[in-house]
């Protein structure tokens, strides 16, 4: 046509039919008479097959009396060229359709966005509602625990104090209130595991909502100012992580940043999706040429030099320097990452600070469903 | 026969606590926040630490980690009913983190308390 259009043509209805699959055409010029099957029926056999799909459809045709147009509309045509058609008049009807079909597939790919977006908001506020519940569960556990400690360590010290007081009445009433305490101690344990959801590694679709909860946590441990930047802005792929594993090293890296800093400075947290790292990693030497999810905690203290840099992940390392606030549980910090195939690069300037950054793996797809824990899926 | 410091804020787990190791025979003294276990520690100097976590004014491994810098050697058994209130994480895997001997997930059994103890006293340790 000359017009940038894609064009196939068909000798009759059948062969558009047979060529329909191949070619999936959005427009579909077509002549009403014809050998064979007509316009019309082609018309009304392609909205049958078609339904739901885009499909502008545009007869030429010389019957213009009214009965035979409202016939075609009702076929299912969208528009008709009456004949003689002239090129000027053929393209700008087919660059109407054409305008059409091009607003059909922005709303579409807008609904399609809408829902999208509609199942992430759904999944965020999941992953709310079950922090929510731990956090719940977890303080009354905590409170439930200090109360079971006392009623089972007096019975417990009763019992062992004031043996067959009352014929022994007095130890079976005891032995009631301990048998209680127990049942109650292993509801606690039931409920916190369901709110915990232990199932070793879940995967993680929002690392930030649990980062937040961290750092809140972190707050009356940290003298120093500590400072959350979870980068939400662009979204960050899920990776396959246990969330205690996960608590535990942020809980050593920044455990260790305030040593670095003596209690002064920040620490700061950042989450976001790198892209092309190309390094080696700072505990197993190993090139990396992949993306990752990126964990980091980065302070402004006194730094580490290359030669230390080298030990720290040295599980002999962090016994032999207990005390003095370097290297405080990073040989786990090793474990755990590699664990989960995941890697750590370690920049560091003594004077400066140091950033320690974990790269996780992201997860794919087949991961997806091995990988869903209950705290995900319930 | 030690001296030993109990620090916890809930007074039934300290009377509990008192009770329980003074039957063995050892010295106790207590203390309700991090705070005070500090000045008593740094006060008494006994040879072992039993120290609750979640606690107000000062928590537990804030006065662990300025106590382990002032006395490397220092014993201590952490205790806490696990997951802080403010949630669901726990503070006990923390305390073996920063130097506690033993930790102790609350309720504990008398027999647990003891064998802790006796560990720990067991540990090398200077004061
Ligand atoms: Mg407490």
């Amino acid at each position: 046509m000359g017009a940038g259009y894609l064009v196939e043509t068909a000798e009759n209805a059948a062969q558009a039919l047979e060529k329909m699959d191949a070619f999936h055409p959005e427009i579909v010029l077509t002549d009403w008479v014809m050998d064979g099957m007509d316009g019309l029926e082609l018309c009304q056999v392609l909205r049958q097959r078609k339904n739901g799909q885009l499909l502008y459809i545009i007869l030429l045709t010389s019957h213009d009396a009214e009965d035979s147009l409202v016939k075609a509309f009702e076929a299912g045509t969208d528009d008709y060229i009456p004949k003689p058609v002239t090129p000027r008049i053929l393209l700008a009807r087919v660059q109407a359709g054409a305008r059409l079909v091009r607003l059909q597939i922005e709303v579409e790919q807008a609904r399609r966005e809408q829902v999208e977006r509609a199942r992430m908001a759904q999944q965020i506020q999941r992953a709310h509602k079950m922090q929510a519940i731990g956090k719940l569960t977890g303080g009354i556990a905590h409170n439930f625990n200090n109360h079971l400690a006392a009623i089972l360590g007096y019975a417990e010290l009763a019992r062992e104090m004031f043996p067959g007081v009352g014929d022994g009445q007095l130890d079976e009433f005891l032995e009631n209130i301990q048998q209680a305490g127990v049942e109650a101690r292993d509801l606690v344990v039931s409920l916190r595991s369901f709110s915990s959801g232990e199932s070793g590694s879940c995967k993680i679709p929002l690392m930030g909502v649990m980062l937040d909860d961290i750092v809140r946590m972190l707050q009356p441990v940290m003298t120093a100012s500590t400072v959350l930047e979870a980068n939400f802005g662009q979204e960050i792929p899920q990776v396959l992580v246990n969330q205690d594993q996960i608590y535990q090293m942020i809980m050593s890296l920044c455990i260790n940043a305030r040593e670095a800093m003596d209690g002064k400075g920040d620490i700061c947290l950042h989450l976001q999706y790198v892209r092309d790292v190309r390094a080696s990693c700072t505990s197993c030497h190993e090139w990396l040429n992949d993306d990752f999810v990126e964990l980091s905690v980065s302070d402004n203290g006194r730094g580490i030099d290359a030669e230390t840099l080298h030990r720290v992940f040295d599980p002999f390392f962090s016994n032999k320097e207990v005390g003095q606030g370097t290297g405080l549980g990073l040989s786990v910090v090793h474990g755990i990452m590699h664990g989960c195939g995941g890697h750590i690069l370690v920049d560091s300037d003594v004077g400066k600070g140091s950033n320690f950054r974990l790269l996780f793996p992201v997860a794919g797809e087949e991961m997806e469903n091995a990988g869903t824990g209950p705290a995900m899926s319930a | 026969m030690a001296k030993i410091l109990v620090v916890d804020d809930e007074a039934q787990i300290r009377g509990l606590l008192v009770k329980m190791l003074s039957v063995e025979q050892h010295e106790v003294i207590e203390a309700e926040n991090g705070t005070q276990g500090g000045e008593k520690y740094r006060a008494h100097r006994p040879d072992l630490l039993i120290t609750d976590l979640v606690m107000p004014e000062k928590n537990g491994i804030d006065m662990i980690l300025e106590l382990k810098k002032e006395f490397p050697s220092i014993r201590i058994v952490a205790i806490s009913g696990g997951g802080g209130i403010t949630g669901s994480f726990d503070y006990l895997p923390i305390a073996k983190l920063v130097g506690a001997l033993h930790i102790l997930q609350k309720p504990f059994s008398l027999q647990e308390l003891k064998s802790a103890v006796a560990e720990a006293l067991g540990t090398p340790g200077a004061r």
